[in-house]
């Protein structure tokens, strides 16, 4: 077992196969060795806070068995056919996804920061989503984006983009 | 979503389409900026949505990369010379943006026609950005960027001459006609054949951007020429007489008017599959065996390269078996 301590100050014991998804910890875990002192010694994560750190465990758990996704994989944004695989999220991974944008965006900064490929990619997908299919105005709506173009100029941004009405 | 760093950003980005980044450049100043200047991104997505394979989408993005040139040195002096069109920098958001807007307008009927029928008399000053490769006599028509209208314009043009071309010696020569059927186009440059009593077929070229000037001489000879253009790129072969072995081959660059000539095998096509601005290939001395069902052919690939002292070769021979008849074109396909 591996304890974790977020933020808070909240410890979370986990097995050592679950949180080795989290290169950052598999690599630390690695470079202290096989001794007992490292299910002792509790891990500092002072950039994660304990709700989150929660959500991460339990992505870790659900997805314990599959392969581990590499840096090497960081470009592979398009599924064979050259379709884009935003859409391309399994059921639990959607309900996992299913909180609110604050908690989303602490879930995405904590994969990045536990280097948790996988995870990184399940959330940034969920926003790449949020995106889709919404005007301009509906962006804005949805990640409180305040408008600072000129009417000019939003005009002219509208004029240039209005292909994307095809898309 | 504005505290993200921008290494989250990109992961973001990648995963999302490209209508849904455009629209969220769409949203404000920030974010138009923060989705803009991932050149990286874009550049990969052009080319992967745009091939660069394609003859149209690669003079889709020459035309691009022409009208940026002309908007960045639109305020310069009037040009005598044709411009370097050499290291464009090309904003890769914004050519990904326009090249989905020309394909939206031709999809919603947004364009405009225009009948071309008056011959200018006064050269254009401006920037060409795209001229039709269409044969009727030795007219060229080109779209024009000039600085006293908004819009591009179309100008039909008859290149200037007065029988009469100056060699790479200096020396005059004199021609009587024009070939309007021989004509071909590189990408800057009208190539056509002029016939003289005096000194056979010559073969004159243009730049496109300055047809109101003399045309540049490439070669002479007192036989048919079989001529090859590829870009910036010139092939000429002549058909020398019946008993002679070999014929004259010319390899001669347009951009810098290097020429390299050497004597060829006389009974092999000559075409250039591939080329790139300082590098050719090209194929000569076809061989063939077998049955026209099974051929085999034995062609020579050669490599120049303007480098060092001053082409660098490389010859090559292959084998290709089973090929047909269209070798060359299939070579040229596929870019050997």
């Amino acid at each position: 077992m591996v304890k974790l301590t977020s933020s808070e100050g909240t410890e979370f014991d986990v097995e050592r196969s679950v949180i080795e998804r989290s290169l950052l910890i598999k690599n630390l875990l690695d470079d202290v060795g096989e001794s007992d002192t490292c299910a002792y010694t509790p891990i500092p994560l002072p950039n994660v806070s304990g709700p989150i750190l929660a959500k991460v465990i339990e992505y870790c758990e659900h997805h314990r068995n599959d392969p581990v996704v590499g840096h090497g994989d960081a470009d592979a944004e398009l599924d064979a056919s050259g379709a884009r695989v935003s859409d391309e999220i399994d059921e639990w991974d959607m309900e996992f996804c299913k909180v609110d944008q604050g908690t989303l965006f602490e879930m995405i900064l904590a994969a990045n920061y536990l280097d948790i490929r996988s995870m990184l990619d399940l959330t940034c997908k969920t926003v790449a989503n949020m995106i889709k299919n919404k005007t301009p105005e509906e962006i804005r709506k949805t990640f409180n984006i305040t408008n600072d173009f000129s009417p000019e100029e939003e005009e002219q941004v509208q004029r240039e983009n209005a292909w994307c009405e095809d898309r | 979503m504005y505290r993200l760093p921008e290494e989250v950003l990109d992961y973001i980005f990648k995963a999302a389409e490209d209508g849904a980044l455009f629209l969220l450049a769409c949203t404000s100043r920030q974010w138009r900026a923060r989705v803009s200047h991932r050149q990286y991104l874009w550049r990969k997505r052009f080319m992967r949505q745009f091939s660069q394979q394609n003859k149209s989408e690669k003079e889709w993005l020459r035309q691009y990369t022409r009208a940026c040139h002309s908007k960045v040195y639109s305020n310069s002096a009037v040009h005598e010379t044709p411009i370097s069109r050499e290291n464009p920098q090309i904003d890769w958001f914004d050519a990904y943006s326009k090249r989905c807007a020309t394909e939206y307008r031709w999809r919603h009927d947004q364009y405009s026609t225009h009948c071309l029928d008056k011959v200018t008399s006064a050269p254009p000053c401006g920037t060409r950005l795209q001229t039709l490769k269409f044969k009727r006599g030795l007219l060229v028509a080109s779209q024009w960027l000039l600085p006293s209208q908004q819009q591009p314009v179309w100008i039909l043009e008859n290149p200037h001459h007065d029988f009469v071309c100056k060699d790479e010696l200096g020396h005059k020569k004199y021609f009587e006609e024009l070939r309007s059927e021989q004509l071909w186009y590189s990408d800057d440059h009208l190539l056509v054949l002029a016939e003289s009593r005096s000194n056979g077929s010559i073969l004159l070229a243009w730049h496109l951007d300055a047809l109101h000037k003399p045309p540049q001489h490439i070669m002479t000879a007192w036989y048919n020429l079989h001529v090859d253009v590829y870009e910036n790129w010139v092939l000429v072969k002549d058909y020398a007489e019946e008993c002679a072995e070999t014929s004259t081959l010319l390899v001669y660059n347009l951009s810098n008017n290097l020429r390299f000539s050497y004597e060829g095998d006389k009974s092999g096509r000559s075409r250039i599959p591939s080329a790139e601005a300082n590098r050719i290939r090209f194929v000569r001395g076809v061989k063939s065996y077998g049955s026209p069902e099974e051929w085999s052919s034995l062609i020579k690939v050669r490599q120049l390269t303007i480098g060092q002292v001053p082409l660098e070769e490389h010859e090559a021979e292959m084998l290709l078996e089973n090929f047909y008849i269209y070798l060359i074109e299939i070579l040229r396909d596929h870019e050997i």
